[in-house]
C-alpha cells in the first residue's frame, strides 16, 4: 500500500514535469494565435472537471510554479493567479456549474480564463504601485487575454468532448443502478 | 506552503534549484524544439520517413549550412566592430502569451547585462536584454509591446523616431515629423541616441506609411530585417 502511494507519487511529479515541457514547446514551436493556448490549464480544468481532488491543486501548485522560472514578470503572479483561477473553477463546478453538458464545460474555461487575466492583470497593477512603474494595459493586450481564453475553452471542450465518449459511456454501473430502481 | 516558496524565493534561497530545474528542462526541451523547428523551416519539408539515408543526409546538410551562414555572418559583424560579441542560442519563449521574449543560454557568468543589444547575423537587431540569471537571459523581442528602440531611417531627412513592437504582430516607428519625406522601402536603424545601443544596427524597411492630417506626427509600419520566429543562433553585444 505505501509503495503504491509512492509510485503514484512518482509518477504525478514525472507527469507534471511532461506537462511543463509540452507546454514550453507548444510556445516554441507554434506561432500566434494557435500557441495562445495554455495547456496547463486545460490539462488541469480537465481533471477538475472530470474528477476533482485536492491532490490535483497540489501539482498544479509544483507546475505552475516551474512554469513561472520562464516567465519574465515578477515572480509568483502568474502562479497565484491561476492557481486562484483553479480554485474558482473548482467552487464554481462543485455549487454553480453542477451540470456537466458541453456548455457548461466551455464556459467554465472561458471564466476561469478571464478571471486568472483579470487577477493576473490586477496583480501586476499593485506591482506597479508598490515599485512604482508605470503600467498601461493596453486594449491590444486584452484582446490576446481574449484570444487565450476563447482558444483555451475551446480546446478544454473538445478534450471533454472526446473523453467522456471513453471515460463516462462505457461504465457499466449506470445500468445496474437504473434497472435496480425499476 | 505556495507563500512560503515564493518568500524564499525571493530571499535568493532557491536560485541554485531553480537554475538545476531550469537548465534540465532547457536541456531536454531544446533537441525536441531543434528538431521540429528545423523540419518545419526546411525547403525539403516532406515525409521523412519515407526518405531515403542519402536525403537525410542532404537534409542535415542544408541544416548546418544554415546555421555556418548565420554564424559567418555574426563573425563578420564581430571583425568590423568594436564592441565584444558573445554568441548565444535561443533555448526557450517566455511562456507569457503578452510577451514577445526569448530565452537566451548565456547569463551572468558569461559577463551579460541587462539593456545590452541582441543581434542576429550581420547586425540586424533582435532586441534588448531585460533579465539575467545565472546561465540564462531573457531578450525581448522588438515586436514587444513594451519594447521601445530610437531608430532613424535612412531618407535625405534622417528622420528620427520610436521603433515599437505590436504584441509580437507587427513593428513601428511612430514620433516622426510630419514634415519629413519618407518612402516606402526606406532602411530603419537603430539611432545610437539610447545609452548602450550602437548607432547603425539594422532593423526593417518601411513598408506603409501612416500620415494623417489631425495627429501632430507620421508613423511607419515595419517590415522587420529578419524573421524573429526562425532564428536559432544571435549575438550580444557589451557596447562600452
Amino acid at each position: 500500500m505505501h509503495f503504491n502511494n509512492i509510485i503514484k507519487k512518482i509518477s504525478a511529479f514525472c507527469l507534471a514535469n511532461l506537462l511543463i515541457l509540452l507546454h514550453l514547446s507548444w510556445r516554441m514551436i507554434f506561432h500566434q494565435p494557435i500557441n495562445l493556448l495554455n495547456i496547463v490549464m486545460t490539462v488541469f480544468l480537465w481533471l477538475i472537471v472530470f474528477n476533482p481532488r485536492q491532490q490535483y491543486i497540489l501539482i498544479a501548485t509544483y507546475t505552475l510554479l516551474v512554469c513561472e522560472l520562464f516567465y519574465t514578470s515578477p515572480f509568483g503572479l502568474e502562479s497565484f493567479s491561476q492557481i486562484s483561477a483553479l480554485l474558482l473553477a473548482n467552487w464554481l463546478l462543485l455549487n454553480v456549474f453542477t451540470n456537466r453538458s458541453l456548455i457548461i464545460i466551455f464556459f467554465t474555461g472561458l471564466i476561469t480564463m478571464i478571471i486568472y487575466r483579470i487577477l493576473f492583470i490586477l496583480l501586476i497593477y499593485c506591482n506597479s504601485l508598490i515599485q512604482k512603474n508605470s503600467s498601461v494595459i493596453p486594449l491590444a493586450l486584452i484582446k490576446i487575454f481574449l484570444n487565450e481564453a476563447l482558444i483555451t475553452a475551446i480546446t478544454l471542450s473538445l478534450f471533454y468532448l472526446i473523453s467522456s465518449l471513453f471515460i463516462k459511456r462505457l461504465r457499466p454501473e449506470y445500468i445496474l443502478e437504473t434497472s435496480r430502481i425499476i | 506552503m505556495f507563500f512560503l516558496i515564493i518568500f524564499v524565493h525571493y530571499l535568493g534561497a532557491l536560485n541554485f534549484l531553480e537554475n538545476k530545474l531550469r537548465n534540465t528542462l532547457i536541456f531536454v526541451l531544446k533537441p525536441i524544439t531543434t528538431k521540429i523547428q528545423k523540419i518545419s523551416n526546411s525547403d525539403l519539408c516532406q515525409n521523412i520517413a519515407t526518405l531515403s539515408s542519402s536525403d537525410q543526409i542532404t537534409i542535415k546538410n542544408k541544416i548546418l549550412e544554415q546555421e555556418n551562414f548565420d554564424l559567418k555572418n555574426q563573425l563578420n559583424f564581430k571583425k568590423h566592430s568594436t564592441s565584444t560579441l558573445a554568441t548565444a542560442e535561443i533555448v526557450a519563449k517566455n511562456l507569457d502569451t503578452a510577451d514577445q521574449v526569448i530565452v537566451l543560454n548565456r547569463g551572468t557568468n558569461d559577463n551579460i547585462k541587462i539593456d545590452q543589444p541582441v543581434i542576429y547575423g550581420d547586425g540586424i537587431l533582435v532586441g534588448k536584454i531585460i533579465k539575467v540569471e545565472e546561465n540564462i537571459s531573457f531578450a525581448r523581442v522588438l515586436s514587444d509591446n513594451q519594447s521601445k528602440i530610437a531608430g532613424t531611417i535612412l531618407n535625405t531627412d534622417h528622420s528620427l523616431g520610436i521603433v515599437e513592437g505590436g504584441f509580437g504582430l507587427s513593428i513601428k516607428m511612430s514620433f516622426i515629423p510630419r514634415n519629413e519625406n519618407i518612402i516606402t522601402g526606406d532602411e530603419i536603424i537603430t539611432s545610437g541616441l539610447e545609452f548602450g545601443m550602437p548607432r547603425g544596427l539594422i532593423i526593417g524597411k518601411v513598408a506603409v506609411i501612416e500620415n494623417e492630417s489631425y495627429q501632430p506626427f507620421q508613423q511607419a509600419v515595419i517590415t522587420p530585417a529578419v524573421d524573429y520566429e526562425k532564428i536559432n543562433f544571435v549575438g550580444i553585444l557589451s557596447t562600452q
